[in-house]
């Protein structure tokens, strides 16, 4: 497989590097042997936990809906798991203008819309409309802010216009996925999350959609007329199966392939289960202990410092995850490009914790292992969301861990809406929370004055004004320096005590090849993969799928056509 | 009776809309709304969330909200469900068959199991048979039955692997011959439906024996003893008979137990009913979800009482509801 990598890190002298055996990354082993060989056929279950939402992209918000439709729709061109690099997708590759204000897009001929349409520049103008439109309420429409202008210059050439040149041209322009024209085009905004496609869509990538029996299952299977080569897989179906046993159960029984994004708690059972392989990495979430400053309690720098050293984070990530976590050092995580992998994580240290309180004038006055400072005690309340168990299981390690250097913390656990409602007030003394982070580098709505997410009401004017410069910074390296420099202060304020990078953990049964799972997610290169003709277990043919059963739902007319 | 009948659904208006209009306020009450799901990343813009809360209207005070809300509600539309993306009358569709399928399945098994073994404990009341059945009777009956689902699919799926672990049918249940789909299907109604009704009929099985106790020690069931009936005329045509009538009035109590029953046991097993709906919709604060389930269940339930009171009058003769009898 030939890969086409861009790299967008210097604007407007954009280098051009052609990659060979990109794809599956190891799995493959010996290619050379006659049972490792690619073929067609078999069927992927995969266990889902939650339902999809809706298969209509602009309106999704489930990750469940987007590992289905992210392969019924493709991008122009698709992310790499660095989320800085990007390989083809519909489109073979891409140009930019001499100033860097446009992009065009070479869409790779004969590509169609499932129903047998032809899919052409139009339907990416057309769902830049779409994505756009505040009827529709995109969650990520912010992203297309600098994007002028998109235009059809011919059926398969299509030019993005940005009004300056900025480091995520690419990213931005490859965000909302291009949508059929010929069946939307004349709904109205406010109708189209309720068109039949968000229920039975009709796409242009690698797999086509079959059926969604709600809270059972959702199946697609190989789009055989794929203009880029029909995916091995004949058929993937995904279960919907709430709760956690019986997944466990089933992945181990066989009854399901794969169990995508398992907790840590399921770790030790599925990665000695036989027949099982388990891929982790590091995923795109973390897991941090706030500090609020407006508690006079944590105005004190030192004291938070003192605080983040009494944690000992390695055994929090050896004890409740199973090691499958890092020991966080900084908010941006090293799934985004502006990671400086040099900050060291704070030392675990309660020697040096206990003289940092005492220097900050807390001391054990009365003797009853509680330290006070001016006639209050030692004592805060820390929240978190009940639903993570492991959150509530982390505030009981750490209340036992701020024991030992004279704190006393009361676990204060709530109802997820609860807690995110204390966090917005700023409502709450300490709390153990996450976030999910996307691909960019941008801290403000964290760090910014004022801004809606600064939990801790941080105020460093330096940090400000390097978050300030480095958005703007244009040459990567400099980007990067100027990230690392402010968070250093971040990490020097203690603000947040990071504690860890969690890994994303997926089981997936050992007849499948070629399964390359990273950043991007378990589905990077689901279109590759392959059981090894011997090795098949399911025989399920493409496109002659009979319906399933009248009153099962929707596993019906749009599914049949362009066969 | 069919004058009770429509009163009695008369009486269950004011309830309905009583219960739904506590609810929709509870709900707004609690803390979060459907946006708040958008809260995970730290760079959602702001101004996208406020966007989304017009877009559904959540903008609007709370009063206006609850006009619109109950307006639409009464001219039959139950709107459109915030996280599903769908009208909510597609979504009970789907969801109510699913739920009373496993129901009455395990309605069935609370009143085959429960009858059959507390009659046998009766006639043969004090033998080993009585003894077993009244300690296990105790134990499903204090069993929490999600505990007893997740037993039941370590046992049965995980180790022996004789039933599906969940869900409704197979994964190439498409490409099965008919009987076999039948097969399928029953296959997996077993182990929810067993979860579901088996400490009912625990229960069922306690009423049963000291009804059948009861009446075999009454001077008919003598007298026909007396006049050579052999036993078993005496136990299934006399005695039983009798003992069943507080029986019935249990049906009418064990629909509203059987659905909420049904919202831990439809999580384990993966079915998609009523109560996995509204546990969803509770979660993601879908308001009209949780008020459109809640309404459709405070229907069954009123009208599983209706049918119990009914069968009462019908099975037993000496209790006849009057016209016009509340």
């Amino acid at each position: 497989m030939r890969t086409t990598v861009w790299h967008v890190a210097a604007i407007g002298a954009v280098m051009f590097l052609i990659g060979c055996g990109g794809g599956g990354s190891g799995d493959v082993g010996d290619t050379g042997s006659p049972e490792l060989q690619p073929a067609d056929g078999d069927m992927l279950v995969v266990g889902l936990e939650v339902d999809l939402d809706t298969m209509f992209p602009p309106t999704s918000n489930s990750v469940s809906a987007s590992d289905v439709y992210g392969h019924i729709y493709w991008y122009l061109m698709r992310s790499n798991p660095d989320f800085i690099t990007v390989r083809p997708g519909l489109a073979d590759s891409f140009r930019f203008s001499a100033d860097s204000l446009q992009i065009d897009y070479f869409i790779h001929p004969g590509i169609t819309w499932h129903d047998g349409e032809p899919f052409t520049a139009d339907d990416v103008v057309f769902a830049h409309d779409v994505c756009k439109a505040p009827e529709i309420g995109w969650s990520a429409v912010d992203w297309l802010d600098h994007i002028t202008n998109v235009e059809a210059l011919d059926p398969l050439t299509v030019r993005f216009t940005f009004d300056e040149p900025y480091m995520y041209q690419v990213q931005d322009s490859n965000v909302c996925y291009p949508l059929p024209k010929h069946i939307l085009g004349d709904v109205p905004f406010t109708e189209m999350s309720e068109h039949p496609i968000a229920r039975e869509p009709v796409g242009n990538g690698p797999f086509r959609f079959v059926s969604w029996e709600s809270g059972q299952e959702v199946v697609i299977e190989a789009n055989p007329d794929f203009a880029l080569g029909r995916p091995h897989l004949n058929r993937v179906t995904f279960r919907i199966i709430p709760d956690q046993t019986s997944l466990t159960t089933q992945i181990q029984n066989g009854d399901i392939d794969l169990w995508t994004r398992f907790g840590p708690a399921f770790y030790p059972q599925l990665s000695e289960a036989p027949g099982l392989t388990v891929h982790s990495y590091p995923g795109r979430s973390y897991t941090y202990v706030a500090w609020n400053r407006l508690d006079p309690l944590f105005e004190d720098k030192r004291v938070r410092q003192a605080l983040t050293m009494a944690i000992d984070r390695q055994q929090i990530v050896d004890a409740l995850v199973y090691g499958q976590a890092t020991v966080g050092t900084q908010p941006l995580i090293s799934t985004i490009w502006a990671h400086d992998p040099t900050i060291e994580p704070y030392p675990f240290d309660p020697e040096g914790a206990k003289a940092l309180l005492e220097e900050a004038g807390w001391t054990d006055s009365d003797g009853d292992g509680v330290r006070e400072k001016d006639g209050r005690e030692f004592k805060f309340q820390m929240a978190t969301n009940g639903n993570n168990r492991m959150r509530v299981d982390i505030v009981t390690v750490i209340q036992q861990q701020l024991k030992d250097v004279g704190a006393e913390v009361t676990p204060n656990v709530l109802e997820f809406n609860t807690f995110i409602d204390q966090l917005l007030a700023k409502d709450y003394q300490s709390a153990v929370g996450g976030w999910s982070v996307g691909i960019k580098a941008a801290l403000t709505s964290m760090f910014g004055k004022d801004a809606l997410f600064n939990f801790v009401s941080a105020d460093n004017e330096r940090m400000l004004e390097l978050m300030a410069q480095a958005e703007l910074e244009r040459d990567m390296d400099k980007a990067k320096r100027l990230w690392s420099e402010m968070q250093r202060i971040s990490v020097d304020e203690s603000y947040y005590t990071y504690l860890f990078q969690l890994n994303d953990l997926h089981a997936i049964n050992e007849r499948f090849e070629n399964t390359d799972m990273n950043a991007y997610g378990w589905g990077f290169n689901l279109e590759e993969w392959f059981v090894p003709e011997g090795r098949q277990r399911y025989k399920v043919p493409v496109g002659a799928s009979p319906i399933a059963e009248a009153g099962q739902g929707s596993s019906g007319a749009l599914s049949s056509t362009g066969r | 009776m069919i004058g009770y009948i429509i009163k009695r659904t008369l009486q269950a208006i004011p309830i309905l809309l009583g219960a739904s209009t506590i609810i929709f306020f509870l709900m707004h009450a609690a803390p979060g709304d459907p946006t708040s799901i958008y809260l995970a990343d730290p760079n959602i813009d702001p101004a996208v969330i406020e966007q989304m809360r017009r877009n559904l209207g959540l903008d609007q005070p709370i009063h206006i909200q609850y006009f619109r809300w109950i307006s639409s509600f009464l001219t039959g539309d139950f709107g459109y469900s915030f996280s599903q993306h769908r009208p909510i009358s597609d979504i009970l569709k789907d969801a109510i068959p699913n739920t009373l399928l496993l129901s009455s399945i395990a309605l069935i098994v609370i009143f085959i199991v429960g009858v059959v073994v507390g009659t046998i404990q009766a006639v043969r009341q004090y033998s080993w048979m009585d003894n077993t059945a009244t300690v296990a009777s105790f134990f499903f009956y204090s069993m929490p039955s999600f505990w007893f689902g997740l037993m039941l699919i370590l046992l049965f799926a995980y180790k022996l692997q004789l039933l599906p672990a969940s869900q409704m049918t197979a994964v190439d249940h498409e490409f099965m011959s008919g009987s076999d789909k039948l097969v399928d299907r029953a296959k997996h109604l077993i182990m929810p439906s067993l979860a579901l009704g088996l400490g009912g009929a625990a229960a069922v099985a306690r009423y049963m024996r000291s009804g059948m106790l009861e009446q075999i020690r009454q001077d008919y069931v003598r007298t026909a003893r007396a006049k050579g009936l052999d036993e078993r005329k005496v136990v299934f045509k006399h005695a039983m008979r009798n003992a069943l009538i507080p029986i019935i009035t249990l049906l009418g109590l064990y629909i509203p137990f059987l659905i909420s029953g049904a919202v831990l046991i439809e999580t384990i097993f993966a079915w998609p009913g009523m109560g996995r709906t509204i546990i969803g919709a509770i979660f993601q604060r879908d308001y009209p979800v949780v008020l459109a389930s809640a309404f459709v269940i405070a229907i069954l339930v009123i009208a599983g009482n209706l049918v119990a009171d009914i069968l009462y009058s019908v099975v037993d003769p000496r209790v006849r509801v009057e016209e016009g009898e509340a």
